[in-house]
Formats: structure tokens, C-alpha cells, sequence
């Protein structure tokens, strides 16, 4: 199944990929394979929009080439209306990537000063602008650290901060939780909706479909290079009840009922019913003696869209 | 200019804080002091092996610096992924390129100083070596190594460290033989031995060009016009070397 969902046009559209496509030569025989195939998808200014897929689904290759440094095979890429390869364009970019790599014989400071210089923040505002994004990121009073000395939580943290330094309009974020603590995810997923508050385009990359179920507007999903759908979360996931779950205490230990799959838990006896039979079984269960605890009922979620669309393509392929 | 001169500075840091550099300055230091209990030791030289086998010294380790620089500073960049964040900056990559061969190219001028000052310290104990012709050589010297930078430059955007290394190191040889080669190929009478041999002296960079030590040894006068022409040839061959590296980066997909 393909979804699509409208997405409200923008005059300049942030990201605009046109049919995108890059094929590598690998291997000993330098065998041609396609990598991102066919690729269309556009993001709306100040939207927080994920790029979904398992690994190896050809993220960090897409995002490569919103950033200039890998020339797609066919198709075009247009950043803010122009070609990602200029200069120009890259002003209004932040990036960090994935298992980010920097250089570790710097301080904090200094690579942060570095980056602030590269991105053209007039000298007068680098302390300042360095200082507030010590704060932003948790990573105050290690400003003389070497790099080398940091963990992977706080490298993370110091290329968050790189890819912010020149306050872009667009930030690209590559698996930005990756090696986070559950505090640090938080952390990351507050900074990525403080940046929307003001008015940013955050475009991050995950296979942690909680991350982009909690934090995203837009969506696309990416299965081995294709866009199998992109929209709003809210357009794509079936706002319909698909199960109810029913928790009862005081059952019999024999107690079944055909079709529900049951199990049986410290709180209680789970139940999981489709929406249309949740009255039969309520109905068989006081039946029983039981006392019905808790009735719950579960929309389509990320997850289950995104594992439909993996099987479909397992299936067709 | 700004960008270039951030990425310069970055480069320079590096050096800087790599032991090896040190380890290899206390060596030429080392050999420079060997070379004065040599002078000691042969009769009638009055200081002039200090100086010889002192300069002689700065060229090899300043090469090998160099060497060990200038593979690195591109290669190892690509192989630890550390300029994605660079290149994703608003940076072009002519201006990666430029700053990283100003941050090497000023990273050697102050090893010249430093080992300069050493060895004229030193072979100043046994007898002053004529102050212009040894900074003219030491100048001249730091020419041959920014060349040779934009050599390993022009190796490193193609290939990894171990290759461009080899690479580098064989044109620095080859570079020296050249003049000798084409020499030989004259004299050998064969049309191709002499057609090989000319085609590899106006291939490779002549170094030869900028080796000015004996105008220290025998304190002969600076011949200004062989070092204007020094000049300009690294500056002609090192644009070309640099504008090839370019295409190459240029063109280069980072997976």
C-alpha cells in the first residue's frame, strides 16, 4: 500500500527532491547498485519532519545529497530553491550526522569558534552565541575539555551544537538520538521542538519510530531507497479504533473466548478484542465473575504503518 | 579568506598537538649536535660539515614532516568522515583545499625557523655560516616542501594514506633525480632512453631547483636569478598541482 497526503505548498519549500535517484559502484566487479530510487518529497517551512526506515534504507544517503557532499544520479535537489552543492545555500543549513566525527585535538570551545566562524557569525557574537549553546545542549563547564576526552552522549551533544551555531533555518539531523540516554533523547527531542517553536525546518533521519511519533508533523517512510508514504502523522495513521484491550481481574483460570488472544499478568487478565466485538466480550467476561479493570482503546500506529509498508515491500520483491 | 584562514588555523593546530612532530624536532636537533662532534673529528672543515650535514638534515626531516603531514591532512580527514561537518558548513572545497595547504605550508615555515635557528646556533660555535646564503637556503627548502605539500595534496583526494605516502615519497626521490636522468638519456645516445627520461624531467617537479646548500658550504654569492626562477616554477607547477587536486575534490562523492 502507497499512502499519500496532501502537504500545504510553500513558495520556497525548504527540501525539494524531484525524482531523486543515486546508484554506487561497489564491489570487486564495481557493480552498479541503487541506493535511493526515485525519490519525491517535499518539506514545508517550520515543520518537524521525520525520515523513517531501517537501516541501510538510503537516509544518510539523502540526506548526503541535501547537503552537497554526494551528487545524485538522476533528479533534482533544490534546498531553499538551490542547488545544495552552492555555498549560498548551505548558509541557512545546520547538519549533524550520524556517529558524528570531529576534530579531537580541539576544545569544546575552540571547535565550536571554528564551526561559528565557518557558518560567518560576525566575531562579536561568537562568545555569546558559543555560550548559549553550552547551555542549550547540557554540555556547560567542559568548554576546555578536549574533544577527545568526551563521551559518546557529549559528542552527540557538541555536534548539536555545531550544527546550530550559525542559527539555520533548516537543521538536518542524522539519527540524532543515537547513542543518548533516555534523558539525552528528551533532551534532544526538546531542543528539536523549541527549534520549530521558532519558526525552524527541523529534517531529522531515525529508525526510532517512538522518536518520530513523539516529536514529528510530517513524516516519510523510506523502504530499501523508495518513498513508500509521506504526509502529516495525523493523515496517515488510521484515525479509526483497530483493537481495544481489556484488562479484568477475578476470571476463572479456564476462562477463553474464541478469537482473543489472552495473557495473563500480575494486574490482570489482558484481553485484545477488535473494536466491533468489544461488547460480546465485556458481556462474557461479567458473565464469568470477572470485574473489568480497564477498557483501552489503540489507534494504528507509527510503527504498525511503518512495519505494513516493510512487508508489503518484502512481500512484492 | 575568513573560512580559509579558520581551516588554516585548525590545520596548524593539529600539527601542533601531534607528538610525533615533536618526536621527530628532538631528533633533528639530536642529529644537528652528532654533527658538530663529527665536524670536531675531521680535520681542517672549521664548522662547514655542522652546516652541510645540518641542512642536509632539515631537508630530509622536513620532508618526512611533510610527508606524514600532508597524506594525513586530506586522507585521514575522508577516512574518519571528521569534514562532512566541515563541507556541510558554508565552505567551498577549493576553500577546504586551500586552507588545509596554508595551514601545512605555515606549519613548516615555523619548523624551518625552529630548526633553522638550532642548527645556525650550533654550527655559530665552530664557525658563523654566511647568514644569507643559509637563509636563502632554508627559504628555498621550505619552497621544495610547500611543493611537495601540494604533491601529497594532489595524492591525498585520490587515494589513501599508505599510497599517497608512497607516492609522495617517490616524486620527492624521482624530483631529485630528474636533472641527473635527462642527463643520462642525452649521453645514452638512445632516441628512447633520452625521450623517457626528458619526458619524466618535464613531468615531475625538479627539485633539484631549490637545493642552494653549497652556496653556505663554499660560501658562494646568492645567484638571484636562479632563485627567481626557483619561484616561479614552484608557483607555476604548485598551481597546477593544486588546480588538479581541486577537480578531483571537486567532483569527489563523501558515502
Amino acid at each position: 500500500m502507497t499512502v499519500s497526503a496532501s502537504i500545504s505548498p510553500d513558495s520556497v519549500p525548504p527540501i525539494l527532491l524531484e525524482n531523486v535517484g543515486k546508484s554506487f559502484r561497489q564491489g570487486f566487479w564495481m557493480r552498479s547498485s541503487e541506493v535511493v530510487k526515485r525519490v519525491s518529497l517535499k518539506v514545508s517551512a517550520g515543520s518537524l519532519f521525520g525520515y523513517l526506515g531501517h537501516n541501510g534504507a538510503g537516509k544518510t544517503t539523502t540526506i548526503k545529497m541535501l547537503l552537497g557532499l554526494i551528487e545524485p544520479s538522476h533528479g533534482k535537489v533544490s534546498v531553499w530553491g538551490g542547488n545544495p552543492a552552492s555555498v549560498g545555500v548551505r548558509r541557512r543549513v545546520g547538519y549533524l550526522p550520524e556517529q558524528p566525527y570531529f576534530y579531537d585535538y580541539l576544545t569544546a570551545r575552540e571547535f565550536l569558534a571554528f564551526h561559528a566562524e565557518l557558518a560567518g557569525v560576525p566575531h562579536g557574537e561568537q562568545a555569546g552565541r558559543i555560550a548559549e549553546l553550552f547551555d542549550w545542549v547540557g554540555l556547560e563547564g567542559v568548554g576546555n575539555v578536549t574533544l577527545s576526552r568526551f563521551s559518546k552522549g557529549m559528542q552527540q551533544r557538541i555536534g548539536l551544537a555545531q550544527a546550530l551555531v550559525g542559527d539555520p533555518d533548516l537543521v538536518i539531523l542524522d539519527e540524532p538520538m543515537s547513542g543518548l540516554d533516555p534523558v539525552g533523547r528528551k533532551q534532544v527531542r526538546d531542543i528539536m521542538l523549541e527549534l520549530k517553536r521558532r519558526g525552524k525546518t527541523v529534517f531529522f533521519s531515525t529508525h526510532i519510530l517512538a522518536d518520530a511519533e513523539a516529536v514529528c508533523d510530517q513524516v516519510a517512510i523510506l523502504v530499501k531507497g523508495e518513498i513508500r508514504c509521506t504526509g502529516r502523522l495525523a493523515d496517515l495513521l488510521a484515525p479509526k479504533i483497530t483493537e481495544v484491550e481489556v484488562v479484568a481481574l477475578g476470571l476463572p483460570d479456564g476462562f477463553a473466548v474464541e478469537g482473543v488472544l489472552l495473557s495473563r499478568r500480575d494486574d490482570g487478565q489482558h484481553m485484545r478484542v477488535s473494536d466491533a466485538s468489544i461488547g460480546a466480550l465485556l458481556q462474557k467476561v461479567l458473565a464469568a465473575g470477572g470485574r473489568v479493570v480497564s477498557v483501552t482503546p489503540h489507534r494504528e500506529t507509527l510503527e504498525e504503518l511503518f512495519l505494513n509498508e516493510l512487508n508489503a515491500v518484502e512481500r512484492a520483491g | 579568506m575568513k573560512r580559509i584562514v579558520a581551516i588554516a588555523q585548525v590545520t596548524w593546530r593539529e600539527a601542533v598537538r601531534n607528538r610525533i612532530l615533536y618526536s621527530l624536532l628532538f631528533f633533528v636537533v639530536l642529529m644537528v649536535v652528532i654533527a658538530a662532534v663529527l665536524d670536531q673529528m675531521t680535520m681542517g672543515q672549521n664548522g662547514r660539515v655542522v652546516a652541510d650535514i645540518g641542512l642536509l638534515l632539515i631537508h630530509v626531516f622536513g620532508a618526512l614532516i611533510t610527508i606524514f603531514l600532508g597524506v594525513a591532512v586530506i586522507s585521514r580527514e575522508i577516512a574518519r568522515k571528521t569534514l562532512y561537518v566541515v563541507l556541510a558548513k558554508p565552505v567551498g572545497r577549493l576553500e577546504f583545499l586551500a586552507g588545509k595547504l596554508l595551514g601545512l605550508t605555515a606549519t613548516l615555515a615555523v619548523l624551518m625557523l625552529v630548526m633553522g635557528a638550532c642548527l645556525f646556533a650550533v654550527a655559530s660555535l665552530f664557525a658563523v655560516p654566511p647568514p644569507l646564503q643559509f637563509a636563502w637556503s632554508l627559504f628555498l627548502t621550505w619552497v621544495e616542501l610547500s611543493l611537495l605539500c601540494a604533491v601529497a595534496l594532489l595524492f591525498s583526494v585520490s587515494t589513501g594514506p599508505f599510497l599517497s605516502g608512497m607516492f609522495t615519497l617517490g616524486v620527492l626521490v624521482i624530483g631529485h633525480l630528474t636533472p641527473g636522468l635527462r642527463e643520462m638519456g642525452v649521453r645514452s645516445g638512445d632516441a628512447l632512453v633520452r625521450g623517457v627520461t626528458s619526458a619524466l624531467y618535464y613531468l615531475l617537479p625538479n627539485l633539484e631547483l631549490f637545493n642552494r646548500k653549497q652556496e653556505v658550504t663554499y660560501r658562494l654569492p646568492v645567484d638571484w636569478g636562479h632563485t627567481g626562477f626557483a619561484l616561479l616554477y614552484a608557483l607555476a607547477y604548485g598551481a597546477m598541482l593544486f588546480a588538479a587536486a581541486g577537480i578531483i575534490f571537486s567532483r569527489r562523492d563523501f558515502r
